[in-house]
């Protein structure tokens, strides 16, 4: 049966329609299919061409993915940076040192230090004012002693006094004796110088431990401003020694939370990492998608400009339909095995986006 | 300014007041040796509730007496010192020489 067919163009928002007639001349047909294969080039054409807007859009779609992948690593980067400082940031806390006779030393180590020496300090402190009381007690051992000098001082004195008197007394009895008393008025002179002797000597002797007694009470100060501290100051600085024991404490917790900021930064970094690594997914998927959508339009297009070569010889008339026929049948072959042979590499491809 | 001293069986408590510094030994070693010197006691106990201030001087005392009742063989502690007192004992760790009683 034979007949004639009808393209009816597609309008904006509407489909191709076709129409076939019935006609019993053989000749007419030939018109008829060349405005069907032109119209089926028509709509390949179109396909195609709609193919390649999708592809632009794809392209679209890809360049985002690439601008979101950079952004991921720019912030990465900058984590990483961040990280970093804080690291050494907390390295500096950890490693503060302070110089010390023998290197280095902690500062641990050096409020220990500091307390050692308090408690020696103390130590001292104590013997020395122990010491000091043993010291007072001597001096008043020495005082005690010294006054009883000078009770026997007096006592030497008024011996002295008496003996010159003795002495005066028998230099007026030698001169009332005249010539007889005149050995005995010589021994009575020799008794007044050694009264008088005895009176200087009992005079420096006094004096001496007047001297004494003075030096006495000068040591008793001196030992009551070595052995009297006020110990104030040992209790601001044990104060000032646990307050650098708190500020290290203080410190190791600054230590402890910029760990916790780095372990918060590096878990950032991690999801930073996926969300690139994903990115990554998501444009192997769209440069896929592309390729096939680009394989699949340049079939379009081969398939429709074969098509529309075929119109045009059947329009023409020179060679027979029975030929054409053949060469149109060959053509759609070869689309049909290239789309099936891009659908499968395409499925394929798609299987190793989901392994990786 | 003397201090007080009260006997109670063979325990002989001093009580320091005010300020015990250097030029208060002479009433301390008065005290002490008051009750050193009893034969019956063997147990002395410095009262430091009422003692406001003390100085290194008086540490110093007290251990020179510490000393002495030692060699007498009798027993010294301190009992209830004042807080301010107690903080000094505190810094000094008198408490490893002294037995310290609140």
């Amino acid at each position: 049966m034979a007949g004639v067919f009808s393209w009816g163009k597609p309008t904006e928002g509407t489909t191709p329609s076709i129409g076939l007639e019935t006609t019993s001349s053989v000749a007419d047909v030939n018109p008829v299919l060349a405005d069907l294969l032109m119209a089926q080039a028509s709509v390949l054409e179109g396909a195609a061409k709609d193919q390649g807007l999708k592809l632009k859009q794809a392209e679209l779609l890809m360049a985002e993915a690439v601008e979101g992948f950079g952004g991921s690593l720019r912030k990465l980067d900058s984590l990483a940076r961040e990280q970093y400082g804080l690291s050494m940031e907390l390295r500096t806390v950890l490693e503060v040192k302070l110089d010390g006779e023998d290197g280095t030393q902690s500062v641990e180590q050096f409020t220990a230090t500091i307390l050692g020496t308090l408690d020696l300090f103390v130590q001292a402190m104590l013997e020395i004012g122990q010491s000091s009381f043993q010291l007072v007690e001597e001096m008043d051992g020495i005082r005690a002693t010294s006054e009883s000098m000078v009770s026997s001082l007096g006592e030497l004195a008024e011996v002295a006094q008496r003996t010159q008197m003795l002495a005066l007394n028998a230099s007026i009895e030698a001169a009332h004796a005249r010539q007889y008393g005149a050995g005995f008025s010589v021994v009575a002179g020799e008794v007044q110088k050694l009264a008088d002797r005895s009176g200087r000597i009992s005079d420096q002797l006094a004096l001496q431990v007047r001297e004494t007694e003075a030096a006495l009470n000068r040591t008793n100060t001196q030992v009551e401003i070595i052995a009297s501290k006020d110990l104030n100051e040992i209790i601001r600085s044990k104060q000032l020694a646990q307050r650098m024991v708190s500020s290290i404490s203080q410190s190791e917790l600054r230590a402890q939370q910029l760990v916790v900021q780095m372990e918060a930064i590096g878990r950032d970094v991690k999801d930073q990492v996926a969300r690139s690594i994903q990115a990554l997914q998501f444009e192997d998927m769209v440069r896929q998608i592309l390729l096939r959508v680009t394989q699949g339009s340049e079939h379009l297009s081969t398939f429709a400009l074969r098509t529309r070569s075929l119109a045009e010889a059947v329009a023409s008339g020179t060679q027979p339909l029975e030929a054409l026929l053949v060469q149109a049948t060959r053509d759609f072959l070869v689309f049909a095995q290239d789309e099936h042979d891009s659908v499968k590499a395409a499925s394929m491809q798609s299987g190793d986006v989901e392994l990786f | 300014m003397g201090f007080r001293m009260q006997v109670d069986h063979q325990c002989a408590t001093v009580f320091l007041e005010g300020r015990l510094a250097f030029g208060s030994y002479p009433d301390f070693r008065a005290a002490t040796m008051s009750a050193l010197d009893l034969p019956e006691v063997q147990v002395i106990h410095l009262d430091m509730s009422s003692l406001d201030y003390m100085d290194s001087s008086a540490l110093g005392m007290i251990l020179h007496f510490k000393q002495k009742a030692d060699l007498a063989k009798k027993t010294l502690a301190i009992i209830r010192p004042s807080p301010q007192v107690a903080t000094v004992l505190k810094v000094v760790n008198f408490d490893r020489l002294i037995s310290i009683l609140p």
